[in-house]
Formats: structure tokens, C-alpha cells, sequence
């Protein structure tokens, strides 16, 4: 692609992940460490983690990184998408207790993505740079969904907006970002 | 062979962990048995590791850097987090297993049922946020039309509905919002489904609106 964004500056995660899995590298953990830790910090402060919890669970996804690095699979999912299932069930596990019963475990790194369900880990540079272009009001949808963990009716009442537009705007931020769906349903 | 779907952005919600603990029940039972829906989950997912990698990063404390290099030498804890119950020693083979968890040692038919109106019962279950429940529709049962005041998520478990939105059996979801007033009919078979609500219900009718607070609706 001719415009190049800052993140394609960054080191082949993949790669980092491959090495700690193999040789049970420091340097790439540490480097995966320094780049990940403090945004998975980010993100569980935002999640309401005070700053104490939020960085014992970023610490905690990482370790599970160095201990389950072998389960990794590049072609299945981003390491950035891999962190983000791990840090996602430790805030279930650790804020959000009660919807633990609806995931499989805390452990995301163990869950298994199957073939046929996996998307195509290779376009992630893509998705940045789609995501940055998204529409502010469907930008702000999602960074209120994935970020402070609010319902689509608390987001309505947040925002001043009708639930349906809710809904259809976080709708059409994933086609937008994610292209044609297999199903159209409904 | 499933032919409704939650709404995308309904399982967008599931992947950031956004959906209260009663609706993210239906999605997780209905995830365990469609393809489709684990697969926009999985692509949510990839929109929530970017939006990771985007992230404005909060640096942690100095020592934090050392600390990890130590602990990456000590054994994994073990036995820390609880074991799900073994599902071989559950009843109710026939449920998603995310039910049957919660269900507990009891077969379908020993739990505390309770009746609401003369062709439904319902089995209220501990979810802790949202209110999740069973309901069982007798065989050809016209549910009272109404609406909710939030979403309601209902899959359905055994036999079949139809109303309005199409024909629903096992594996179906119903993904309703309050602009939806609906009319479930059960089939010959009746119908078992699982519901989440995050809001109470809203009859349309005077005489089950009035009786709402007993049904807990």
C-alpha cells in the first residue's frame, strides 16, 4: 500500500510470539511487553479497573502470552486479537463476574478458534487504517462498546440516541470495517 | 439448519463482553451450536485487537518491567480458577452446555417451575445481571401480544414458534427490541426456549399488563 502508517513500523508480533514459543525468547517477550502491557492497561482502566487491578491483569494476559505461546496460531488470529480475548475474559473474570457464565473460559488463550470461524488474520494493517476512517458517531459507538463496556440500551441513554440507531450504526461499522458478511439475516 | 441469527450488532456486543450477563447466555448457547454467528464474533474480535493496537497506552508502574522477568521463571499456579462442573455427570444432555452448567444437578423436570397463565411456565434462572429464564409454551399456545421495553434474546431449545418475524425451531434466535410487538405461537410440539431480558417486558392488553408484576415478566 502506498501510504504508510505509523503502525507498519512495528515489529512482526507474530514473529515475537513464534520465538518466545520456541526459544523461549526474553528480548521478544519484553518487546511484546513494553508495546502491549501498557494498552492493555488502557484498556482495563477504561473498563473500570482501578490502576492496581488494571495492571495486575495486563501483566497477568502477558504471562499468559509467555505460557501459552505455543497454542499460538498466526493464521488464525492476530496476537493483537489474541491479547484482546485474554484481557477481555480476565475484566469478565475480575469486574464483570456474573457474565462469566456465558464464556468458555477465563483462559481465552486456550479456546480452540475453529477453521471454518476464523477470519482472515492476514488484513489487520487493513482494519487499522479502515478504523480510522470510520464516521465519528460509529467510531464512538464502538470505543463505548469494546472500551467502557456498555450496553447498547446504556449507550442509547448516554448518547441521546434511539436503541435501533444504536444497533444499525455498530451494524454498519463491522460491514464497514469487516466487508460483506457470509449471511444477511432477518 | 439455523435461519435466525442475533443481530450483528448484538454479537459485536458479546465479543467486546458488553452484553449483560442474561443476554450473553442466549449468545453463548446459540454460539455453541452456529458456525455463522462464532465466525462474526471471531471478526469482531479482530476489530477489538485493533482497536488495542490503536490504543493510547497507559504506562505501567517502573518496577513492572522486572517484575514480570521474575515471575516468568516461577511455575504456573495451578488450581486457581474453579473447575466448571464435569458436564458427563450433568442431566439434560439434549441443552447447550453453558445451560446445563448453570442447571446444575437437577434433571429439566425436578427444577421449580412456576406457572404464568394457563399455557406457559417459567423457570427463573441465577444469572445476576439481566433476568435469563426458561419458558415452556404448551403445544399450540398463543402467547399475549406484547413488546419489551429493552431487548430480549430467545433461543429457542426444543419444538417450534411462529409469529409474525417467520418460523422459529431449535437453534433459532429471536433478537427483539422494543419497536417489536410480537404474538409467539407454540407448534403441535409446544415450545421450550431460553430467554434473556435486560429490561422487564411490556404487555399491550390491559389484563396481562396488570398481571406483569406476578409473572415477573
Amino acid at each position: 500500500m502506498a501510504d504508510t502508517a505509523d503502525t507498519d513500523n512495528q515489529p512482526d508480533w507474530a514473529a515475537c510470539v513464534a520465538r518466545v514459543a520456541e526459544q523461549r525468547c526474553r528480548d521478544s517477550f519484553m518487546q511484546l511487553f513494553d508495546h502491549y502491557a501498557p494498552r492493555l492497561n488502557s484498556y482495563l482502566r477504561q473498563q473500570g479497573a482501578s490502576a492496581e487491578l488494571a495492571e495486575e491483569l495486563a501483566q497477568e494476559a502477558l504471562l499468559s502470552l509467555w505460557r501459552k505461546a505455543a497454542l499460538y496460531n498466526p493464521e488464525k488470529a492476530q496476537v493483537s486479537t489474541w491479547l484482546f480475548r485474554i484481557a477481555r475474559n480476565l475484566m469478565i473474570d475480575q469486574l464483570r463476574r456474573e457474565r462469566g457464565i456465558a464464556y468458555d473460559s477465563a483462559e481465552a488463550a486456550d479456546e480452540p478458534v475453529m477453521e471454518d470461524e476464523a477470519p482472515d488474520a492476514t488484513d489487520a494493517e487493513t482494519l487499522r487504517r479502515k478504523i480510522a476512517t470510520l464516521p465519528q458517531e460509529q467510531l464512538t459507538l464502538v470505543y463505548k462498546n469494546f472500551f467502557e463496556g456498555k450496553s447498547h440500551a446504556e449507550i442509547a441513554t448516554e448518547t441521546g440516541q434511539p436503541l435501533g440507531s444504536v444497533k444499525s450504526r455498530l451494524r454498519a461499522a463491522l460491514q464497514r470495517l469487516r466487508g460483506q458478511l457470509e449471511a444477511e439475516v432477518h | 439448519m439455523i435461519h435466525h441469527h442475533p443481530e450483528d450488532a448484538t454479537l459485536i456486543s458479546h465479543a467486546a463482553g458488553a452484553l449483560p450477563a442474561a443476554m450473553a447466555l442466549v449468545v453463548g448457547c446459540h454460539l455453541e451450536s452456529c458456525t455463522r454467528c462464532r465466525r462474526v464474533v471471531a471478526q469482531a474480535e479482530t476489530i477489538g485487537g485493533a482497536l488495542i493496537d490503536s490504543l493510547e497506552p497507559q504506562a505501567l508502574k517502573p518496577q513492572a518491567r522486572r517484575s514480570i522477568l521474575e515471575r516468568l521463571d516461577q511455575p504456573e499456579p495451578t488450581g486457581v480458577s474453579p473447575q466448571p462442573a464435569d458436564l458427563s455427570d450433568l442431566p439434560n444432555p439434549q441443552l447447550p452446555k453453558k445451560l446445563r452448567q448453570l442447571l446444575g444437578t437437577q434433571a429439566l423436570e425436578q427444577q421449580r417451575w412456576r406457572s404464568a397463565g394457563p399455557g406457559v411456565r417459567l423457570l427463573k434462572l441465577d444469572c445476576g445481571e439481566g433476568s435469563a429464564m426458561l419458558m415452556d409454551i404448551a403445544p399450540n399456545y398463543r402467547v399475549p401480544v406484547h413488546s419489551h421495553r429493552g431487548t430480549e434474546l430467545t433461543l429457542i431449545l426444543d419444538g417450534a414458534y411462529d409469529d409474525a418475524l417467520g418460523h422459529f425451531a431449535p437453534g433459532d434466535v429471536a433478537d427483539l427490541d422494543h419497536q417489536i410487538e410480537h404474538q409467539p405461537a407454540a407448534g403441535p410440539q409446544g415450545c421450550l426456549c431460553l430467554a434473556g431480558l435486560d429490561a422487564p417486558v411490556r404487555y399491550k392488553a390491559l389484563l396481562p399488563r396488570l398481571l406483569q408484576p406476578l409473572f415477573g415478566l
